[in-house]
């Protein structure tokens, strides 16, 4: 069972590559000449860590290391997107991380290590091993999240986010210890077919089962960024660097998604409310609902008030993990919904790390762009940034032929498709999203209508930058073009999740039941 | 290279056709800025010209045995439903595709010259190189929803070409006027489509005609509120009455884009929809007519208002607007080939009036200065044929053919939509014919009034202007005289049956080539339908009408120049138009309603957008200031602002309030899922 060590490769390009770069840094007379070696190294991990996930596409799922980790397509195409975002932001902080006096090497390492949770994060099977990833990936953030020592809030940001972050693992501890306590497995399929049992004996233990399954749920719906565990995301997205904060919104984001579809699918027993009201996913997808619609209505609405673009952006992210919590409620056993999820992270990881992007490149003298004002008639200035912000509005607010637009079809169209209260939700979806349009077009027409001040701009942008941004811009226009390869693959990277061959279904005996015998 | 060239790959090398122009825009839009003129102009020339080469092999070699369906891809595809992309070549769109690049590529290469003192040259190439990738999409896509995507995207590159310069405030006027004319249309337009998918759940054309017996045998009051409702959008796009107000306006971009956009190609895209759904359209009865009696309405209308502009290019907008009228009348009564040989043969002699037209401005603006009307006044000019023989020859040429005078390519085209109209024979041919033959008059009054004034007679504005004025180069002339030889030419592809008989022709060529297009409409029409294509033909009825058109074209076209070209008939005609002496001096009447366009931007004004300024004023106290400022703004501002203010207020900084709403939310949901759990 050990045998099949291979599996750890792309991690383990990842901390070697860290390593060297330690190193390097100790040992370097040079720092300056350095820092592209450095980059280069850290870059070269990544693209190998990418590399050496081919063998695992079309290929079946396999286990590893007595069943801690599984790796099936599904998470080969999140690692893809997470190490997408993760490439987006190395490149675009060459420059940035200098300017805001912060060492590139550290950086870089830190980036390393957080990149590396996520991708044990979305292979993990068993609850020791996503306890162990989740905590890797956010020390790392929070590191990062304090990284521009210069910076008060930077500081405050990262307290914030750590104090708050240590509460959820405290729940997310909790709630695996309830459902080990109860089902006495680690593993999350062993602890699916227990729970089914628990569920069918009804002989008190359940209610443990239940607040265990909520509280790693709640736990999850922290890490996303959800309404009402969403507090941390406008402090840690604003105070945070600002290409820390587009990592942040990306990376964990699609990591922390990976983690909750894998836990909820395979480990929550199906219809666990034997009435049936509460639907595929038990009362998880009752809570994933209200956590959605939640996330949908107050992520928009707070984001109308926002003048502070990167806070503006933090309650858009809040949305959009509203609109990923939509595609996961109403999936159910229908696999081609998770497909939806998986293009959508795709989708948000180009658009929104390009934005984050886009306000380094926006920035002038050396000062971020922090407020709308900012922005006013910069296209005139930089044409670049009218474009370049403008086609990541559009695909943030699902404006046809960008990937945003072909994610939110692909997830709305299952969620009505799914009918009854999900219909709905996709309706709540749909209002909410129009609504949403406002303050992302506001940007738009901030960067062209408005009379631009007489602020001068900064001299050239760096060709790291120039690159992240060149790669979204594409990506996010491609993505919305030829979107049918791309969703293709999320669709057979998913079929081995399928809720039917995996999850265990939970049966009321009928003899205790009139009611169930009935129907 | 040979490889690439074998039938295999004719499927991928006709998507070459419209993405060159595209990958032209892309260069030029992303680079134009650090590009001088000759290189930002050849990357726009040259693409054009090389699809164009494309284009024409495709044609020669593919396109006369089989129909070029391209490979396509899936937009998106869910359960039950899917949008694919795909390129459809036929002889239809194989002959547009022709027309588009062809005179396409004439009028890029003609701005390399017009445009060489304009600042603003590289964002010029690239808005022309995406109409022209738009254009070909809009053409030669495989369903109504690339034409609508093209559709749109030939809107948006006018929009942007009639407001290039954007700092003139009535450009900027007119580009809106468009947009919205467009807009009202193209909501038409969609209707149209949602009623066309709604019924038979796809909007490929490959998948609708070979559902032609289906169509045939659907009802026909929705097929006449569908084909209605596209027609609405044809108007807005191809300029009719009602939504024909924008043309005149958008003379206010760069001449050849008026030659191209809004002349030669995008404004015959409202024909080629119609063409192409014309197996949806023969089966709503009731839409062809009002097609026809629209198409009529129009060609008369913006004809007489031709008879009186000064301006220039106004009279040649108002002749598109009238000749795209006769173009509707021929598919209105069930002759789209006659309507797209019309298109066809106009795409040349348009093209190369304006382009014609444009010289001269060109030549004047030097000395007048860029944007000075008198540039563009006709009565300010005169006597330019000895400084600009070339153009003087070839827009005579244009002006022949635009008139109908015998064997100029016009005279076949129009000959054949009156011949249409007639042949018909009931009341609605009758009232066609009579609309036609009055505004075909009109077009052979103002052509030679235009080439009178323009080049005959005694130079009547500013002197020096006169001396400075010059022909202008070769990268200008050239395509007007490549233009001139297709004005003549073009129409010998059809000869008339009276003419084309006696020397041994049968089936004219272009009659023959386009048959396949309407194969499928035509088997499912019964029989004694108006819209069937007859065998017989009527010689002497064809003599006639042939006598009648020549008769009234060198007529009307004579008297015209007679008088304009002469000081002493340029007398008579003031005294026409005006009345009484010195400052007592008024315009007659007619002169003054013709002068006025009939006062329809007036009657718009009063009429529509005045209700709608006074419905938007009393809207405004009512809802705005009222519902929205008192209510919503005042009271759900306020209650925005108490909710962003509770978002705010929430979001205190303080972690132990973090906390407790965490907390808070973890109590709440816990104790649902416990009562769940609990549920038996």
């Amino acid at each position: 069972m050990l045998g099949n060590f291979d599996i750890f490769l792309p991690v383990v390009w990842l901390l070697a590559s860290a390593g060297i770069v330690m190193l390097i840094d100790l040992f370097s007379t040079h720092p300056e000449q350095a820092r592209m070696f450095n980059f280069f190294t850290a870059l070269g991990g990544v693209m190998l860590a990418v590399v050496s996930l081919n063998p695992y596409w079309d290929a079946p799922a396999q286990l590893s290391m007595r069943g801690a980790l599984l790796i099936d397509q599904f998470s080969v195409y999140l690692m893809v997107s997470i190490l997408t975002g993760t490439v987006i932001s190395m490149f675009a902080s060459i420059s940035y991380i200098k300017r805001i006096g912060v060492n590139l090497a550290d950086f870089l390492i830190t980036v390393l290590l957080a990149a590396s949770g996520m991708l044990l994060l979305v292979v993990a099977n068993d609850l020791i091993m996503i306890f162990l990833s989740i905590e890797l990936l956010s020390f790392s953030v929070y590191v990062l999240t304090g990284m521009h020592g210069k910076s008060g809030r930077s500081a405050e940001a990262a307290m914030k986010y750590f104090i708050m972050g240590a509460f959820a693992t405290g729940i997310l501890v909790l709630g695996m210890a309830c459902l080990y306590g109860v089902t006495g497995e680690l593993q999350l399929r062993p602890i699916g077919e227990k729970l089914v049992e628990v569920f069918r004996a009804r002989d008190g233990t359940q209610y443990m089962a239940t607040f265990g399954m909520g509280a790693i749920l709640i736990a999850f719906a922290f890490k996303v960024g959800a309404v009402p565990f969403h507090s941390w995301v406008p402090d840690a997205y604003e105070g945070a660097p600002t290409t820390v904060t587009g990592f942040m919104a990306v990376a964990v984001k699609a990591a922390a998604f990976g983690a909750l579809i894998r836990v909820a699918v395979v480990a929550f027993p199906l219809g666990a409310s034997p009435s049936g009201f509460f639907g595929d996913l038990g009362f998880a997808g009752y809570a994933l609902w209200l956590l959605s619609a939640m996330s949908m209505i107050l992520g928009n609405w707070f984001a109308i008030s926002q003048r502070n673009i990167k806070r503006m952006l933090a309650y858009s992210s809040i949305a959009h993990s509203g609109y990923l919590l939509m595609g996961l409620a109403s999936a159910g056993g229908n696999s081609e919904a998770y497909a939806g999820i998986l293009y959508y992270l795709l989708a948000y990881t180009l658009m929104t790390s390009g934005a984050f992007a886009m306000l380094v490149y926006a920035s002038s003298g050396g000062k971020d762009v922090e407020s709308i004002d900012d922005l006013r008639g910069l296209a005139w200035k930089k044409p670049a940034v009218g474009i370049g912000m403008a086609i990541f509005m559009f695909s943030m607010s699902g404006i046809p032929l960008t990937a945003g637009f072909m994610g939110k079809y692909f997830i709305f169209a299952n969620t009505i498709a799914a009918g009854g209260r999900y219909t709905i939700l996709g309706v709540i979806g749909i209002v909410m999203s129009i609504i949403g349009a406002y303050y992302y077009l506001r940007v738009v027409a901030y960067t062209y209508f408005r009379d631009p001040d007489d602020k001068p701009v900064a001299g050239k942008e760096d060709w790291g930058l120039k690159f992240a941004l060149s790669l979204t811009v594409f990506g996010t226009v491609f993505l919305g073009v030829f979107p049918q390869s791309f969703y293709s693959a999320a669709e057979q990277s998913v079929q081995e999740m399928r809720v039917e061959q995996q999850a265990p279904v939970v049966k009321a005996p009928a003899k205790d039941d009139p009611k169930v015998a009935k129907d | 290279m040979g490889d690439l060239f074998n039938s295999e790959n004719k499927e991928l090398l006709i998507w070459a056709v419209p993405l060159l122009p595209l990958l032209g825009f892309l260069i030029n839009g992303a680079f134009g800025r650090r590009m001088n003129l000759a290189s930002s102009g050849g990357i726009a020339s040259g693409a054009v010209v090389c699809s164009f080469i494309i284009a024409v092999y495709m044609f020669i070699q593919y396109v006369p045995t089989a129909p070029i369906m391209s490979d396509g891809y899936t937009w998106m595809g869910t359960a039950g439903f899917r949008i694919d992309f795909r390129l459809l070549v036929d002889r239809l769109s194989g002959l547009y595709m022709l027309v588009i690049t062809g005179v396409a590529s004439l009028i890029h290469i003609y701005s390399v010259g017009y445009m060489s003192h304009d600042e603003g040259y590289a964002r010029y190439f690239a808005y022309l190189n995406l109409f022209v990738f738009s254009m070909l999409m809009l053409v030669m896509g495989d369903s109504l929803v690339t034409l609508f995507l093209g559709w749109e995207g030939v809107g948006l590159c006018s929009y942007l070409l009639i407001g290039f310069w954007y700092k003139e405030m009535p450009n900027a006027i007119a580009g809106k006027k468009a947009f919205i004319a467009n807009r009202v249309g193209d909501f038409g337009f969609m209707i149209g489509m949602f009623l066309i998918f709604w019924h038979f759940g796809t909007l490929g054309y490959t998948d609708l005609i070979g559902r032609a017996a289906e169509v045939a045998a659907t009802d026909h009051t929705l097929l006449n509120w569908a084909c209605i409702c596209l027609f609405v959008g044809a108007c807005g796009k191809s300029a009719q009455i009602p939504l024909y107000v924008w043309l005149p306006d958008a003379m206010a971009g760069p001449t050849p884009v008026s030659a191209l956009i809004h002349a030669a190609t995008m404004v015959t895209a409202g024909i080629y929809m119609v063409a192409r759904m014309n197996f949806v359209f023969v089966h709503a009865e009731l839409a062809m007519d009002i097609v026809a009696i629209v198409g009529g309405v129009t060609a008369l209308f913006a004809g007489t208002i031709g008879l009186v502009q000064r301006d220039i290019k106004k009279v040649l907008a108002y002749s598109t607007v009238s000749q795209l009228g006769f173009m509707f009348m021929a598919a209105g009564l069930g002759a789209f080939h006659v309507a797209v040989f019309h298109v066809f043969t106009h795409a040349f002699f348009k093209a190369l009036l304006f382009l014609g037209s444009g010289s001269v401005i060109h030549a004047l603006e030097h000395t007048l200065g860029h944007g000075n009307p008198d540039s563009q006044d006709m009565w300010k000019m005169g006597g330019l044929k000895e400084k600009m023989p070339i153009t003087m020859a070839t827009m005579t040429i244009g002006a022949m053919a635009l008139s109908g005078i015998p064997l100029f390519s016009g005279f076949f085209s129009k000959d054949a939509i009156l011949f249409t109209a007639f042949h018909r024979g009931d009341l609605l041919g009758y009232i066609i014919y009579g609309l036609g033959v009055l505004a075909a008059i009109c077009t052979a009054f103002y052509s030679f009034r235009l080439i009178g004034l323009t080049f005959f007679g005694k130079w009547r504005g500013n002197e020096h202007a006169y001396a400075h004025a010059d022909e202008s180069p070769r990268s200008m002339t050239m395509p007007l005289i490549v233009l001139a030889l297709f004005a003549i030419l073009a129409g010998y592809l059809w000869l008339p049956p009276a003419l084309a008989h006696p020397i041994g022709i049968e089936h004219p060529w272009f009659e023959e080539w386009l048959a396949p297009a309407w194969a499928a409409a035509q088997s499912t029409l019964p029989e004694g339908s108006h819209y069937r294509f007859s065998t017989e033909h009527h010689m002497g009825a064809e003599w006639m009408n042939i006598l009648i058109s020549s008769v009234i074209a060198i007529g009307v076209a004579v008297f015209a120049f007679m008088i304009y070209s002469k000081p002493q008939g340029l007398e008579k005609v003031k005294k026409l138009a005006f009345v009484g002496e010195g400052d007592a001096q008024r315009m007659t009447p007619w002169y003054k309603l013709l002068l006025n366009k009939y006062y329809v931007d007036e009657i718009y004004e009063k009429l529509v957008i005045g209700p709608i300024r006074i419905a938007s004023d009393v809207l405004f106290v009512v809802v705005d200031v009222i519902v929205i400022d008192l209510l919503f703004v005042n009271g759900s501002a306020m209650l925005v602002k108490a909710s962003s203010d509770l978002g705010r207020k929430m979001q205190t900084g303080y972690v132990r309030h973090y906390l407790y709403a965490f907390a808070v939310g973890m109590v709440v949901l816990s104790a649902l899922f416990l009562l769940i759990a609990n549920q038996r």
